[in-house]
C-alpha cells in the first residue's frame, strides 16, 4: 500500500450536481480498487495559472489516498476518458510526507472527537443550569449590536 | 573582475552584504509542499522562472526540492510557466 496525493481540475461550468457524481465516481474507483480516500478537500472554482484546453478556470478537487500501485492505471485511464476532468496529477507520497500526513490525520481525528466530546458536555451544562444560563446569552450579544 | 575587487573596494562591498541562508535549513521543514504557492512565489521571478540559489541562498539539497515543487505547481495550474 502506497500513499498517493490527487489533484483533479474538473470543468468551472459544471453545476454542483454533477461535481457531486464526478466525486463519487472517482471515490468509488479507489475504493474498489481496494484504497482507501484517507482526506479529500473542495478548492472550488480557481481560476487557472494559464490556459488548459481553452478553460481559464477551474473546479479543483484533492484527494489523499492509501492503495496498491495497480490502482493507478485504471484511475488514469478513468480521468482520459472522464469527460469534466481535463486536467490531473497523482503523486506518490515520499516518507517524510507520509509521516506528515498521518501526523495530520491524528490532529484532525483528535479535533473531531474534541467537538463531539464538548457538546455532550454542553449539553448536560444546559439540561442541569437551563434557564440560567440561556438569558444571559442574548443580553451579551444585545449590547455591542446598539 | 574578482581579482580587481581584491582591494579596498571588495572589502567595502563585504561590509554592506547580509548573508543568506537556506530558509527551509532554518525552519526545519520537513518537505516542501508544491501547493503552498505563496512560499514557491518567492523563489521565482516575476516571469515564472525560478530564481537560482546563489541569489536566495538556498541550500542545494532544498533548492532541488524547490525545483520539483514549482514543476509540480505549474503542472497543475497552480503556478504559471510563462507570466507575459
Amino acid at each position: 500500500m502506497n500513499y498517493y496525493e490527487n489533484i483533479v481540475i474538473l470543468d468551472a461550468a459544471l453545476e454542483d450536481t454533477g461535481i457531486d457524481a464526478a466525486e463519487k465516481r472517482i471515490t468509488d474507483l479507489i475504493e474498489k480498487m481496494q484504497g482507501e480516500v484517507l482526506k479529500h478537500e473542495r478548492w472550488g472554482r480557481r481560476k487557472l495559472s494559464y490556459e488548459i484546453n481553452k478553460h481559464e478556470k477551474g473546479y479543483y478537487l484533492f484527494f489523499v489516498f492509501k492503495s496498491p500501485p495497480t490502482a493507478i492505471k485504471p484511475l488514469e485511464e478513468l480521468y482520459k476518458v472522464f469527460d469534466p476532468v481535463f486536467k490531473f496529477m497523482i503523486i506518490k507520497l515520499r516518507k517524510k510526507e507520509v509521516i506528515a500526513l498521518q501526523s495530520s490525520l491524528q490532529a484532525m481525528e483528535a479535533k473531531a472527537a474534541e467537538q463531539a466530546a464538548p457538546d455532550v458536555v454542553t449539553d448536560v451544562v444546559k439540561d442541569s443550569v437551563g434557564e440560567a444560563v440561556v438569558p444571559s446569552v442574548p443580553a451579551e450579544t444585545a449590547e455591542p449590536a446598539e | 573582475m574578482v581579482q580587481k575587487g581584491k582591494g579596498s573596494e571588495h572589502v567595502k562591498y563585504k561590509r554592506f552584504m547580509r548573508k543568506k541562508f537556506c530558509r527551509f535549513c532554518a525552519e526545519k521543514t520537513p518537505f516542501i509542499d508544491y501547493k503552498d504557492t505563496r512560499t514557491l512565489k518567492s523563489y521565482i521571478t516575476e516571469r515564472g522562472k525560478q530564481l537560482p540559489s546563489r541569489m536566495t541562498g538556498t541550500c542545494a539539497r532544498h533548492q532541488r526540492e524547490l525545483t520539483e515543487a514549482v514543476k509540480r505547481a505549474r503542472n497543475i495550474a497552480l503556478l504559471s510557466f510563462m507570466e507575459k
